[in-house]
């Protein structure tokens, strides 16, 4: 055990607040759809042409190819610089690139790589179906194979950022007949393809998250499909793989500047009655516990890179996913409770009450918390299956 | 490059101690009635052949100084068996007699001669000033940590300790009034408090993980509805709750370690934030245990209820969550002081 940065690590880490330093928008990306792509695609772009796009990517896909820890680094960099996160560009960067990196043919990776690295191409997920959610292998979105394309009718929904992303990583069935995790396919989706439809759900905070899509005989090039035909599940479990390591990383640091910025908060915000907020003593044990315990999320993510250095990870790796996305939801609960009634009005400095019904979601997307309870239970510790 | 995770010979060390407690002091030891909580004195003087009581004490002084990183490593195993907290103080209590320079007193306790018990100081109604004495079998010395130092105080001079009925019955209590007691060594060294947290911190993770294990044991083994209990989603995901909880306090634990020695660390912020998720998990796991056990878990024929008391034993001795909550909060921003 040693928490030694090498002199590598420390000059990274230097170089990265240096530029952060300089480059950053030093403001909280604005609200609103339209916005917030165009803020996200300028920041992504901006990355690139500096050369910090793409940190987990390969050199040879235009990456930089660095080590968990230089990653963890850069996080903690952007935390402390208030530095945006990947917005937008989520899926593109955590799975869609990293499962074409991995499986696709040097086709496939010349065509859609680049352009997601220069910010150019946001990305969406097509997992998730009106009846396949937790239980995703009862997906039933069909790709016929006609000559040298497929077919595709059905639709899938909680697509997030659907009506923004030009593409769409997809799981849909593509053997006739097959059942469950069998005879699926994993294929990229051109979104402004001819049959694709689109419906964004507004979601309780007012945002447009996520989409229903729709497929009508929308016509996909065999050429898309990535890691094979009918071998869908296991690519998509590489692109789940990709979401134990890294994915997320970013969220679970910057959470540590949340908690600051409520302290201060709870500082300088008064009560109805004239007082602190933070000398109330419930306020004041939660922010404290939410301190203690958004260290123990960092030295978690230190630890689960540690363990990635040594080998294969197994479910300890959705450990810290699970502590955080809840931690996430607490700390934006705390959030409210220090805003007070301020807290009636949506739109408030910090945004406070649209970041906490944003947070809400924290504990669906990727996996409800009850189905990584599932994992954990079953094979991390042995527990009989339901 | 930074690793938490322990190296092939702190694994080893890890190992070696949890054999012996395996066979020396197995938790089951706690299981019924008539117990005596006192550690005989044999184990003692084995535990201290071992030189488990020098592993926080520079060498001159038969200790072994151990980096933190080893010395939590030892206090996780001490959790996971819920073995004395006299061996935490004696430990703690021959590094505060060794910095104020007192040598021969540190070999003794090195030795297994003198033992510490825990003083927990305390304003008892209509008793005045005092001290709880917690795991005070035969105890020379009682040892009080504060945020800035410690000190050791000698009991020989006091009449004989007033007995008390322990919360945790494990341990023996007594009471007294260390204002009668000699100061014998006093040390200013705020990094012995921190010492102090983090070792409680990693002896209450050993027993969130002992807490996980005994619970999926029993998860697995034991049937209802023609099932393993295990099998349902309200126990398993109880289950998985531990399993977190444990993993987010000894990530933090070792992160915390790890500050020692580092020149303007964070190390009070880390060791109180391990502290308190360490101790507050500790309870959690505890409770869930006995509820996940259903009626046999609240009687004496298991050792759940050890846990339990045990657990607020831990969140009651070197300060309370209360305080160090207060002391976390007052601690400067620490992703500014990183690296």
């Amino acid at each position: 055990m040693n928490l030694d940065f090498s002199p590598d690590e420390q000059e990274f880490r230097e170089q990265a607040r240096d530029w952060l330093a300089e480059n950053s928008p030093g403001r909280a990306p604005p609200v609103g759809s339209d916005e917030r792509m165009d803020f996200d695609k300028r920041w992504q772009r901006t990355l690139h042409d500096h050369g910090w796009a793409g940190l987990s990517w390969p050199k040879a896909y235009g990456g930089r190819e660095l080590t968990l820890m230089k990653q963890l680094i850069w996080f903690e960099e952007v935390a402390r610089a208030g530095a945006p996160g990947e917005g937008i560009f989520f899926i593109a960067l955590n799975h869609a690139g990293p499962t074409i990196i991995a499986r696709g043919t040097e086709e496939q990776k010349a065509k859609f790589l680049p352009p997601i690295l220069r910010g150019e191409t946001p990305w969406c997920q097509g997992f998730s179906e009106p009846n396949a959610g937790s239980d995703l292998a009862s997906l039933r979105t069909f790709g016929r194979v006609e000559g040298d394309r497929l077919i595709v009718n059905g639709s899938k929904i909680w697509t997030t950022n659907g009506h923004q992303a030009d593409y769409q990583e997809m799981l849909i069935r593509t053997e006739p007949g097959s059942m469950r995790h069998r005879g699926l396919s994993w294929v990229v989706c051109d979104m402004h393809h001819p049959g694709v439809e689109v419906r964004p759900i507004r979601a309780m905070d007012g945002d447009l998250h996520f989409c229903e899509v729709f497929y009508t005989d929308v016509e996909i090039p065999l050429a898309h499909v990535v890691g094979g035909l009918h071998d869908g599940w296991n690519v998509a479990m590489t692109t789940l793989e990709f979401e134990r390591a890294t994915a997320g990383l970013g969220e679970r640091i910057e959470i540590g500047r949340v908690v600051e910025t409520l302290l201060r908060l709870a500082r300088d915000t008064c009560d109805a009655s004239g007082r602190p907020v933070i000398e109330t003593g419930d306020i004041a044990a939660r922010l404290a516990m939410a301190r203690a315990e958004t260290a123990a999320l960092r030295a978690m993510s230190y630890m689960t890179i540690s363990r990635f250095e040594q080998g294969p990870v197994g479910a300890e790796g959705i450990i810290p996913a699970v502590f955080g996305t809840e931690l996430v939801q607490r700390v934006h609960e705390l959030a409210l409770e220090i805003m007070g009634s301020r807290s009636l009005e949506m739109h408030t400095a910090g945004n406070w009450p649209k970041r906490y019904l944003a947070s809400r979601l924290r504990t669906l997307a990727g996996g409800t918390a009850e189905i990584r309870r599932n994992i954990i239970g079953e094979r991390l510790l042995g527990l009989p299956k339901g | 490059m930074a690793s938490l995770v322990a190296t092939d010979a702190q694994q080893e060390l890890a190992h070696s101690v949890a054999k012996f407690l395996e066979a020396e002091l197995p938790v089951e030891r706690l299981t019924g009635t008539g117990l005596d909580p006192a550690l005989d004195s044999r184990t003692w003087h084995q535990m201290a052949s071992l030189g488990w009581l020098g592993i926080a004490t520079a060498g001159d002084a038969g200790g072994s100084d151990l980096p933190v990183g080893d010395q939590v490593l030892v206090a996780r195993e001490l959790g996971r068996v819920l073995a004395p907290l006299s061996i935490l103080a004696g430990l703690l209590g021959a590094r505060v007699a060794q910095a104020a320079g007192n040598a021969p007193l540190a070999e003794s306790i090195i030795a297994g001669i003198s033992r510490v018990a825990i003083g927990v100081p305390t304003r008892a109604p209509g008793e005045g000033a005092g001290a709880y004495l917690l795991d005070c079998h035969d105890a020379a010395l009682a040892l009080l940590v504060r945020p800035d130092g410690a000190t050791l105080h000698g009991l020989a001079e006091l009449a004989e300790l007033e007995q008390r009925d322990a919360f945790d019955e494990a341990m023996p209590l007594a009471w007294a009034n260390l204002a009668a007691a000699p100061v014998l060594c006093q040390v200013q060294e705020p990094g012995l408090y921190d010492l102090t947290l983090n070792l409680s911190a990693a002896y209450a993770t050993g027993m969130c993980e002992a807490i996980t294990g005994m619970a999926v044991r029993y998860a697995s083994m034991r049937e209802q509805f023609g099932r393993p209990i295990g099998g349902f989603q309200a126990v398993k995901h109880r289950c998985a709750d531990m399993a977190i909880r444990s993993d987010a306090a000894w990530a933090q634990v070792v992160f915390a370690a790890l500050c020692f020695g580092q020149d303007d660390g964070p190390t009070r912020y880390q060791a109180l934030a391990a502290r308190l998720v360490a101790s507050a998990y500790a309870i959690v796991n505890a409770q869930a245990n006995i509820q996940l056990h259903g009626a046999i878990g609240v009687t004496d024929e298991l050792v759940a209820h050890r846990f339990l008391k045990r657990a607020h034993v831990m969140d009651m001795c070197f300060g309370t969550a209360v305080t160090h909550r207060d002391a976390l909060l007052s601690c400067p921003d620490v992703l500014e002081q990183a690296a």
